[in-house]
């Protein structure tokens, strides 16, 4: 044994005589002086530290403890409370299972796929929605001179003159607005909207076909590109609507007027506006009386009328048409076939 | 369902004589733990007599560690209110004076961080130099004009360096040379009170001892 395994050896063996030891410790104390003071000093201080003095508690330890016992007591359905709530390793366990399970809940549920019909409505009706509001705008249409409202406030004395588009415009438009007014019918309102679209399906294009899901990034502008095509078409209808509505019936000044050069026009729109975006509402000639002003000038039947007085027939508003004034000369821009004409014709008084 | 009653001063005091009555004879020969169980059940004496047994002990213990009798006292009154206040909870798996010392230990751990953060020095103890231990509960004692014996002065000088000395301990240290070489506490309960392991504590007081050796080598 050497040194220090010696003063190892005392500390964990506590004794404080030498007869105590072991043999080997024995011999090591007997033949080591620096040991041997070592031991001494060990011996003494825990005698020392072993002697101090107790140190006890005052005499009114108890009294003093009563009064704070008394002053502290907790109230009575506190420690009910809590004892009935009593916080155990079990408890912790459920408590953090059921919280683990409500997030990974509420994970899935946020994370969980729209189903792909409600999802298109509901950005197409949004989108739709907009567009026609836009639309409206843009055609600076006013409640007494918009054939779609026009069209809602007496269907019944106008039914004849109102095309099949104007009318699922209308109902498109109607159902988008009550779609936008209210998010708590949400449901009704797509399916009204629904319902609208696939009355106004010619004019709308088919929904596109389903995203797989590793596509879903790219979903978003699809459908705005598809939104964007309706708003086109739906610009495109309400431009013709508010024209053509008042031009066919024939009775409008401007029919007057041709008539009065001896031309006898009806409107003719794009046959697809969502196809020929760039399209325009133009006036064909469907007879030229005879020995006219018309028929001098050379004027034929299927000759597509785009202006009057420089003024397309497609920028023409109802309003204008009706107010449409008698003029000494009317200046024609004519399209027959391929070529473009420029035709000057002189009243006939 | 355990009923709650209140302690009164009146009632704690009584019960706390334990005079020649049944019941205070019951207190004298119980176990710790049949006396918390009837605390546990309303019993003022039962607690009152589990009081009498530790007051000192705790007192002392507290003392050495912090080196302040007033504190001593206050926070041995608070290991017992504690005790009191949790008597629905002991578990008896443990001794309950290892149970009470661990709940004094640990108040006294964060008083001794507390004082650390604030570097705080109490009056008392800062007057007490030089004095018996029990008398720093008087901070300012007239001096004494009768002559002391020789023995008592070299006692007295010689318990106020070994305070001091183990007041100059780090906390980790003095806690286990404190349980161990004062108090008389086995390893194992040191142990279990520190919740360390026996190998730590042992080398723990070892390095204490040491450090104390170095700190008291002219009274060795």
């Amino acid at each position: 044994m050497n040194c220090q395994k010696f003063k190892h050896y005392i500390d964990d063996t506590e004794a404080r005589e030498a007869q105590d030891f072991d043999e080997i410790a024995r011999r090591h104390l007997a033949a080591c002086a620096t040991c041997q003071t070592h031991f001494a000093a060990h011996v003494k201080l825990r005698h020392l530290l072993g002697n101090l003095e107790v140190i006890p508690a005052p005499p009114d330890f108890d009294a003093r403890l009563a009064a704070r016992l008394t002053s502290t007591q907790p109230k009575r359905y506190t420690r009910a409370l809590f004892d009935s709530f009593r916080f155990t390793p079990s408890l912790a366990s459920v408590a953090l299972s059921v919280t683990f399970v409500v997030f990974l809940g509420l994970i899935l549920i946020a994370n969980l796929p729209q189903s792909d019909s409600a999802q298109f409505h509901t950005n197409v009706g949004n989108d739709v929605g907009s567009a026609v509001d836009a639309a409206a705008s843009r055609a600076d249409l006013s409640a007494a001179t918009s054939p779609v409202i026009a069209a809602t406030a007496a269907p019944e004395e106008k039914a004849e003159n109102i095309k099949p588009e104007v009318i699922a415009l209308n109902a498109a438009s109607n159902a988008a607005s009550t779609y936008k007014r209210t998010s708590a019918h949400k449901r009704t309102s797509t399916r009204k909207f629904a319902a609208a679209r696939r009355a106004a399906s010619p004019l709308i294009p088919e929904r596109p076909a389903r995203i797989e899901t590793a596509e879903q990034a790219s979903r978003a502008s699809v459908i705005t590109r598809v939104a964007n095509i309706e708003a086109n078409a739906t610009k495109i209808v309400s431009s013709n609507i508010t024209d053509a509505a008042s031009v066919k019936r024939g009775e409008t000044n401007l029919d007057k007027e041709l008539e009065r050069f001896g031309i006898y026009a009806d409107v003719e729109t794009p046959a697809q506006p969502i196809a020929q975006p760039d399209a325009q509402t133009v006036l064909r000639v469907t007879r030229v009386r005879a020995k006219s002003v018309a028929a001098q000038a050379d004027i034929q039947v299927g000759d597509r009328v785009e202006t009057v007085n420089d003024v397309p027939i497609d920028n023409l508003k109802a309003a204008d048409i009706q107010a449409f004034t008698t003029s000494k000369n009317l200046r024609l821009n004519l399209r027959r076939e391929t070529r473009r004409l420029e035709i000057n014709l002189k009243s006939p008084e | 369902m355990t009923t709650t009653t209140l302690v009164t001063r009146d009632d704690f005091q009584m019960h706390a004589e334990c005079g020649a009555s049944p019941l205070a004879m019951l207190c004298e020969t119980a176990s710790d733990h049949l006396l918390l169980e009837a605390v546990r059940d309303g019993s003022e004496a039962a607690f009152a007599e589990l009081v009498s047994r530790y007051r000192n002990q705790l007192t002392n213990y507290l003392y050495r560690l912090l080196g302040d009798y007033e504190l001593a006292v206050d926070l041995s009154q608070e290991s017992f209110i504690r005790v009191y206040r949790a008597r629905d909870r002991y578990q008896s798996s443990h001794a309950f004076s290892t149970y009470i010392y661990r709940i004094a230990t640990n108040l006294a751990i964060s008083e001794m961080r507390r004082r650390k953060r604030r570097r705080l020095v109490s009056l008392s103890t800062f007057f007490s130099s030089g004095k018996n231990e029990h008398e720093t509960s008087t901070a300012f004692d007239l001096p004494d004009t009768q002559p002391l014996p020789d023995a008592n002065l070299i006692t007295r000088e010689r318990q106020s360096a070994v305070q001091a000395a183990i007041s100059t301990l780090p906390d980790k240290y003095r806690v286990p040379l404190v349980l161990r070489d004062i108090e008389g506490r086995t390893y194992e309960d040191i142990a279990a009170m520190l919740d360390i392991n026996i190998g730590t504590i042992k080398s723990r007081i070892s390095r204490a001892r040491n450090f104390l050796r170095e700190k008291l080598d002219g009274y060795l």
